[in-house]
């Protein structure tokens, strides 16, 4: 499900007034089951069975740093006693069945014939079989193996259609269930090390074989001369949002910052809550976790503030990005017929397409968390206004640069290995190149990564990895050299045209890497560098610019969008938030501005048949 | 915390802003989802009847409002009629358009039959057209589930939001999304203005009865049903047509009958109707002369079959002004957009009219014996047919000639009249043949009105609203007569 599609407004509409006509200890549930919905409205529902898979382990590892709350309670506390607890065991197959038996009979599947049935059944007579056979302490064990088996059975016998759906989710609610009824019960500890290592190796390896197993298997193929098949396996929706909070939360909880979480609902609920698996931001336990868990009333202010955020993002992604798509795509899908100066309009409006589409979905996602009473992190703050590249990636996509810097740099910085090299260096090159070298092979490190998170291809990690370092890297080794021409020429470096030239250059600098991300391969990128040197300057005076897609109208709306957005842009960078702006002014205002800016959205917005209007470039991330 | 009365001023505000922008929204969407003709103003005309004020309601796609023209069949017979139609409308409609028709009581429904061997699906635009103009009811929901069966999940939203597809349509919207077209009188369309002539399988009403398809079987028999319940009574009728589906209209035919329907092929009668070249316009629909001759006939045999009531000289008829706008209204649209010159000199073939006439070059060669013959008929008694290149002017009232004069074949002179129409109006013509001054001019009360084309340049003046209402010329040196305004 979409964030633009008409059934994520539709489930909107109805889980809103669930949400705060629930009791408020009951609404954290609400929002899971939101949730749970959410992901098996995705086309490929079985993924859930990966995300519940990552989900258990996080929270299962984490427990394990939870030292103390284990060492205390007692076993009979915890729930299953040696060579009792029977029912405790067959609770989750029970609860199994029991779901199965509701759904089948809700959903009337093939009246009279149990012989979707008979596998359940088969399964819990084997337990009740087992269950005699086996020593005690393994019946917890046994009674979570029941819950995987039902859950792998759902998936393969009833994955397709809408009943598979249902039954899928059953399984997976089953499958916290029994984890939640485990907890209490004797399972196995793990030293603090070899916790986080399982769960570092499940969350990055599901990763890794789920979104870079094309890439990993082509080098290996590559490199050692083989020819094994890459898998196509689906990966689940925002895999690499879900799992980066999910290793945001299992390092805080490693490195004492955070406190466990006890239940696995909740877990599940903080690493899958529904509206960041389709573009993020990455969550932190620490900022996110409580606000979620924590019931609240209905407040008029903070529904129509979302409210008001979602229109301006749907704004952005049907009006201006779906537009400006078109454009971009016409142009990189025939650089021969669209050279010179085509290629650098395209790469300009690709700029503001990426913007626009993924600014427009974060507003939608935080503009629906924000009418639950929830305040996610930024991950947008005016970023054409930066004045340098690092600047730029300080305001674009925050919370991935945060967590890079927080879970990558610093960690990478404080390595025995790293302090080493910095003495070395020290000793052999001197203080100031011991300050900076260490300092950008460690953000080599991070930028590599940035890269290889945009996607398993080697486009991304030179295109969003290493451009981006060679220009931090340049410009700030350059820095000296460049104030000392800056005082030469007695350049005014503190007025709006130098700054507008620096916004205008880092503008230029990222659009050329964001090539990379929207070109096919690396040769690609350089075959349309060549390209953009053909000289056609006529094309932005003779209506060529309207034969690329979009009629008039369209490239006129498109540009007055983009005029819009630069105007919300420069009063957010001038006055803070934009929304309490308009808040401010009389009831006539501020209506018009409402009404008019949601007909654009109905009426200019590109959606419907015929349009792609659900797909985010952001959204396989 | 929020008090009661803060609460109370936000609930006020949250609703006015939810009616004012459902509103706007309403709005949009009835200008931005009718994209495929005009029915937003015949569902309209509909809907804006008095419920004891429509005796005949007819039913079916453009074959019923190309064909049926309520204002004519009101000023010929008195007949109070509707129309419920909608361009290439889906079979599947059919039973809900009964059933919306039943809302204003009729004493008739008369139902297209050619309809029910429509698409049932594959055509969204057309299911489009009858839910964005049917007013919200049960019978709307009803319709659009059955419509939208054979149409994807996301094709199914129409049902309730028919601006999700067609918002897109904002970049072509003019003023015919905004005002009546011109074209529409109380929903019948006059598009067709030139037409070919009487199809080959015309009369063809004899033809081995064949079953049509299953689903549009099943539909006819869901409309038949819904027939039960109507105290109106139905008549299934088949315009004029070319016989295509002779066939399965015979199926039909038998099928209806036994279930105790009437039932009425126009294709036996069309002797009796008099329809000639010009009036069909393809297989299935009229031109709007033909329209006018088959209205004529139909409202005729309502009246003598059924004794629907002549409603012209009732009292306290209150659509009754309404039909006679809408009727001058047609005429004078009919009269300033004819092309063919024949069905043209018909039109104009009235007291309440004057044609002048004046010949510029050449206009004798693409005479036919027709277009002499409607001359003739007009009052004009030489014509310019069999002189070629001659000079020609000619002025007639309400058939009665005023003056005429021509010169001889390639003939240097000019000719010229001058004179006064019955309502004391002057006027000048001059005509000079493409060996003389080669100019038309037709001056009325002073003003030059000649479009000063090839052929016969035709100016006709309206009687009772005391002003010219069409100048046009038709080339009757080419045989097809193009004409020029």
């Amino acid at each position: 499900m979409s964030v633009t599609s008409f059934a994520f407004f539709v489930f909107f509409a109805v889980s809103l007034p669930v949400y705060y006509l629930a009791p408020r200890r009951f609404q954290w549930y609400a929002l899971l089951l939101f949730s749970l919905v959410f992901f098996l409205s995705s086309p490929e529902p079985r993924t859930i069975v990966y995300a519940a898979v990552s989900i258990l382990a996080t929270w299962y590892c984490a427990r394990q740093f939870d030292g103390e709350a284990v060492k205390s309670a007692a076993p009979e506390r915890r729930g299953v006693k040696a060579g009792g607890g029977f029912a405790r065991a067959l609770l989750p197959g029970a609860f199994s069945l029991a779901l199965q038996a509701l759904l089948l009979w809700i959903l009337n599947a093939a009246p009279g014939d149990l012989s979707g049935m008979r596998p359940v059944v088969i399964s819990l007579a084997a337990v009740l079989a087992l269950y005699f056979l086996i020593p005690s302490r393994w019946h917890w064990r046994l009674a979570f193996l029941h819950s995987v088996v039902f859950l792998v059975f759902c998936l393969l016998r009833w994955a397709p259609g809408l009943k598979g759906r249902v039954f899928l989710g059953a399984g997976v609610a089953a499958l916290f269930f029994a984890a939640a009824r485990c907890s209490r019960g004797r399972g196995p500890r793990l030293n603090k090390k070899a916790a986080l290592a399982l769960g570092l190796t499940i969350n990055l390896g599901m990763l890794a074989a789920l979104k870079y197993n094309g890439f990993l298997v082509g080098n290996l193929n590559r490199i050692l001369r083989l020819s094994i098949p890459a898998p196509q396996w689906a990966a689940p929706m925002g895999i690499s949002f879900y799992t980066f909070s999910a290793l945001a939360y299992l390092l805080g909880c490693y490195w004492g910052d955070t406190e466990a979480q006890k239940n696995p609902g909740k877990t599940a609920l903080f690493i899958g809550f529904f509206p960041i698996l389709t573009s993020g931001p990455i969550l932190r336990y620490g900022e996110t976790g409580p606000a979620l868990f924590g019931g609240r009333r209905f407040d008029y202010k903070a529904v129509t503030f979302g409210l008001q955020r979602m229109l301006w993002g749907l704004f952005l992604k049907l009006v201006v990005s779906a537009r400006l798509a078109v454009v971009v795509n016409t142009i990189y899908g025939d650089t021969e017929t669209y050279p010179g100066f085509y290629i650098w309009l395209a790469a300009a409006l690709f700029m503001f397409q990426l913007y626009t589409d993924f600014s427009g979905c974060m507003e939608i996602i935080l503009g629906a968390s924000e009418c639950y009473g929830l305040r996610l992190p930024e991950n947008f703050r005016t970023p054409f206004f930066s004045r340098s590249v690092q600047e730029f990636w300080q305001r674009w996509h925050i919370t991935l640069g945060g967590w890079m810097r927080d879970f990558v740099l610093y960690p990478v910085l404080r390595t025995g290995l790293w302090k080493r090299m910095t003495k070395w260096i020290r000793a052999h090159w001197g203080k100031r190149a011991a300050k900076q070298i260490p300092n950008y092979l460690g953000m080599l490190c991070v930028w590599l990564l940035m890269g290889l998170w945009h996607g398993g291809a080697w486009k991304y990690i030179v295109g969003q990895g290493l451009w981006f370092w060679a220009c931090i890297v340049l410009s700030r080794a350059l820095e000296p050299l460049f104030k000392k021409m800056t005082a030469l020429l007695r350049v005014n470096t503190d007025c709006f045209s130098w700054h507008l030239f620096q916004s205008l250059r880092v503008f230029a600098l990222v659009a050329l890497g964001n090539m990379f991300f929207r070109l096919d391969s690396i040769c690609m990128v350089f075959r349309t560098w060549r390209a953009g040197f053909s000289y056609n300057p006529w094309i932005f005076f003779d209506d060529s610019l309207y034969l690329l897609g979009l009629d008039r109208k369209n490239f006129t709306v498109s540009m007055l969008g983009l005029a819009v957005l630069l105007l919300i842009s420069a009063l957010q960078e001038k006055h803070g938030s934009v929304r309490e702006l308009i808040s401010r002014q009389n009831l006539p205002f501020r209506w018009t501005v409402y009404i008019g800016l949601l007909l654009a959205v109905v009426v200019l917005g590109q959606y419907g048949p015929g349009y792609d209007a659900a797909a985010f470039i952001y959204e396989r991330f | 915390m929020v008090n009661a009365k803060t609460k109370w001023i936000y609930a006020v505000r949250c609703m006015s802003f939810a009616l004012v922008t459902a509103l706007l929204l309403l709005y949009a969407s009835s200008v931005l989802s009718n994209g495929t003709d005009n029915h937003k103003f015949l569902f309209q005309d509909f809907y804006k009847a008095s419920k004891n004020e429509v005796d005949v309601v007819y039913i079916g796609a453009s074959g019923a409002s190309w064909n049926w023209n309520p204002t004519v069949a009101f000023r010929e017979t008195g007949l109070a009629s509707q129309l419920l139609a909608s361009e290439r409308c889906p079979a599947d409609a059919m039973p809900y358009l009964l059933a919306e028709a039943a809302k204003k009581d009729p004493a008739l429904y008369v139902v297209d039959v050619h309809r029910f061997l429509g698409a049932t699906s594959g055509d969204l635009a057309a299911v489009q057209s009858v839910l964005v103009n049917l007013r919200w009811s049960r019978n709307r929901l009803d319709a659009a589930d059955d419509m939208l069966e054979n149409y994807s999940e996301e094709e199914k939203i129409m049902k309730y939001s028919p601006l999700y597809f067609f918002h897109s349509r904002w970049n072509q919207l003019g003023a015919r999304d905004f005002e009546t077209v011109p074209y529409d009188f109380m929903g019948f369309s006059m598009r067709a203005l030139s037409g070919s002539g009487i199809p080959a399988g015309a009369e063809s009403a004899a033809a081995e009865p064949a079953a049509p398809k299953e689903e549009q079987l099943e539909n006819l028999n869901l409309f038949l049903e819904k027939c039960r319940g109507l105290r109106g009574k139905i008549l299934f009728v088949e315009a004029p047509n070319d016989g295509s589906l002779a066939q399965y209209e015979r199926y039909i035919q038998n099928l209806v009958t036994q279930m105790g329907c009437d039932y009425l092929n126009a294709s036996e009668y069309i002797d009796e109707i008099g329809m000639e070249d010009g009036d069909y316009q393809g297989g299935h629909h009229l031109t709007v002369y033909g329209a006018e001759k088959y209205t004529v006939w139909l409202s005729q045999y309502l009246e003598r079959a059924y004794g629907i009531p002549d409603r012209r000289e009732e009292s306290g008829f209150r659509e009754k002004a309404r039909y006679e706008q809408q009727y001058e209204a047609y005429q004078a649209y009919k009269i300033s957009h004819g092309v063919m010159l024949h069905k043209y000199l018909e039109s104009v073939a009235s007291p309440r009219y004057c044609v002048l006439i004046a010949v510029k070059d050449e206009a004798s060669s693409g005479l036919d014996e027709r277009d002499i013959e409607k001359l003739r008929n007009l009052g004009f008694i030489q014509t310019p047919a069999g002189v070629y290149r001659a000079s020609y002017a000619a002025a007639e009232s309400g058939g009665e000639l005023i003056d005429e004069k021509i010169t001889a074949e390639e003939s240097g002179e000019s000719v010229a009249i001058s004179g006064i129409l019955p309502d004391g109006t002057p006027f000048s013509l001059e005509s000079g043949g493409y060996k003389a001054s080669n100019h038309a001019s037709v001056c009325v009360d002073g003003k030059e009105y000649s479009v000063n084309g090839r052929g016969l340049n035709i100016v006709v003046y309206d009687n009772l609203d005391h002003k010219v209402i069409d100048s046009a010329a038709f080339d009757t040196f080419l045989s097809n007569k193009p004409v020029t305004r």
